[in-house]
């Protein structure tokens, strides 16, 4: 009786603002909506134009490249810093408080100060720190060429304390007896880190990368404050995509169409790493 | 000896890199904020600031108005959110760490898939059913999307079921009710795990642009990150447009105190009880 009191409304509410989305979601991709004007059905046409679509192709690839990049830099950056943070030492602990704050930053302030830091031109921060030492600047996030790779590393920068975290917290439940028994086999530190530590933190980083690869698949907030996909459509992920169909354009159609394909392929790949490695141990 | 040493040497270089890589975006941002429009374009950019000036935060008043407007609507949506995310979550996750029930697996994984799909993919049929609940423009609007969270009950679940059964069982025989077993025993015991459900979810709905964006769209609804974008795209709407630079370090860091504050203030037991609920299995 009391079960039914205590979950029915995280029922009515994931079934109201969750569960019924999901299924106007599909129902939306057959329509052409303006929110205007009531949706008019139009069977498989989103579709159809989504795959010769040579900006969602594009949108597609610069995603992939940047999700790839974004979780490799900051599973290394994220261990690194773990193993560099467990020592009891007073700038550890220093550290760890914070290193956590670009996480806590909220993303439209953190991208506006990496904005103002890699202004282009003479005016720049890093431009000039850069001239300082013999070096040319450059434009890069409004470099077409840089801005994906600029992107990438803004992430990485705001990811790392909380992956650093999460794998410091690994660290500490390593049975000290594996440990040790690597330092009486004559290993040194850097060797018992890279053959006994970091295998075993392997279920930590699947669980990180497993919830990462969403909410960097669909990344909005700092695109849309740092390029708006631009210069041109250089830097158009996902996210900025759909924002743009849907709200730019007024085509919640067709931006329900990718909402569905997107949802539909990152679901698939998931599953794909959840069935060859597993969800790993994090408290899943 | 000597390995060991060279070990440590290097890894507190890589805490040193990590801790000034860190700061100098935000220092960056901070000095700004103080700059006056000529001395943000001046060619070197001043490394210090120069000559002190509020011109920053006089372009944001200017352009989108009340300032204290702006705190207050981000406060509504967040506070909105947070109180049922918590109360709600707590008593789910309490009923997932203590009771047995059918389909209780079935409905865990449900509620769970939340976590991991995000809101972007929901903005089309919120929308739709925003314009059905005459939501569209409301405050309300921005905060019904997100009444409950799915990593609060998995979170509560997990602190909840640390606590020994026993508890619960001695209560019940005593012929406690469920609800004074949850309030009673319960809650008190879950007050650290509530403080860092707070923070989290703060710092989640604080951040909130996407969902503002779209149907906030008066400058009298506008929350902070809405600001900090309207003042991005002031002198033009693409990504290459420059914007006025001390106008968007001043909103933004305006933006960034209050989550900033609130995580200094906690942090330490923050991360203990993150590390402490974090790692259990």
């Amino acid at each position: 009786m009391y079960i039914i009191l205590y979950l029915l409304p995280p029922i009515i509410l994931y079934s109201i603002f969750y569960y019924l989305p999901l299924a106007l979601d599909i129902y939306f991709s057959f329509t052409r909506w303006d929110y205007a004007r009531p949706p008019v059905w139009i069977g498989l046409e989103n579709y159809v134009k989504l795959f010769n679509d040579p900006l969602f192709i594009k949108s597609i690839y610069l995603t992939a490249y940047y999700v790839v990049g974004v979780l490799g830099g900051s599973v290394v950056t994220g261990t690194i810093l773990a193993i560099a943070l467990n020592r009891e030492t007073k700038l550890s602990t220093f550290t760890r408080v914070i290193m956590l704050i670009p996480y806590m930053l909220p993303e439209a302030a953190a991208a506006s100060a990496w904005f103002i830091m890699f202004a282009p031109g003479p005016t720049g921060y890093v431009n000039y720190l850069l001239s300082l030492i013999g070096l040319s600047g450059g434009s890069w996030f409004l470099d077409p060429n840089l801005g994906v790779p600029m992107l990438i590393i803004y992430s990485i920068w705001k990811n790392t304390g909380f992956f650093a975290l999460v794998l410091y917290a690994g660290l500490k439940a390593i049975p000290k007896d594996a440990i040790e028994a690597a330092y009486i086999d004559g290993a040194s530190e850097f060797q018992a880190y890279r053959k006994v530590i970091i295998p075993l933190l392997r279920p930590m980083i699947m669980f990180l990368i497993i919830t990462t690869i969403m909410s960097a698949w669909f990344v909005f907030g700092s695109v849309y404050v740092l390029t708006k996909g631009g210069p041109g459509t250089a830097t158009m992920l996902t996210g900025m995509y759909m924002y743009l169909i849907s709200f730019g354009q007024y085509n919640g159609g067709y931006g329900a169409a990718l909402a569905v394909v997107n949802t539909a392929v990152i679901l698939g790949f998931v599953y794909l790493q959840i069935k060859r490695f597993g969800v790993g141990g994090y408290g899943m | 000896m000597k390995k060991r040493s060279l070990f440590n040497t290097i890894m507190d270089l890589i805490l040193i890199l990590a801790i000034i890589a860190t700061l100098i975006p935000i220092y960056f941002l901070v000095i700004t904020a103080f700059k006056s429009y000529i001395e943000a374009y001046s060619v070197p950019p001043t490394l210090f600031v120069q000559k002190f000036s509020l011109e920053g935060f006089e372009i944001l008043y200017k352009y989108v108005g009340d300032i204290s407007r702006l705190f207050t609507n981000s406060f509504i949506i967040t506070i909105l959110a947070i109180v049922p995310t918590i109360i709600f979550g707590t008593m789910a996750g309490y009923a997932f760490a203590a009771y047995n029930f059918r389909f209780k697996e079935v409905i865990f994984v449900a509620l769970l898939t939340k976590y991991l799909l995000p809101e972007i993919i929901l903005i089309v049929p919120w929308y739709s059913i925003m314009m059905q609940l005459k939501l569209v423009n409301s405050l309300l609007g921005v905060a019904v999307v997100n009444l409950i969270g799915a990593w609060t009950i998995f979170f509560m679940r997990s602190y909840i079921s640390q606590i020994p059964i026993d508890y619960i069982e001695a209560a019940r025989i005593d012929g406690a009710s469920e609800n004074k077993i949850l309030f009673g025993i319960i809650v008190p015991m879950v007050r650290p795990a509530w403080l860092v459900a707070l923070v989290i979810n703060f710092i989640w709905n604080w951040s909130a642009l996407l969902w503002p964006l779209i149907i906030l769209n008066t400058k009298d609804n506008y929350t902070l990150p809405i600001a900090v974008t309207f003042v991005r795209y002031i002198y033009g709407s693409t990504g290459d447009s420059p914007p006025h630079y001390p106008a968007l370090a001043a909103t933004s860091l305006l933006y960034t105190l209050p989550a900033l504050i609130l995580y200094l203030a906690v942090q330490k037991w923050f991360i203990e009880t993150f590390i402490k609920v974090g790692i259990k299995r």
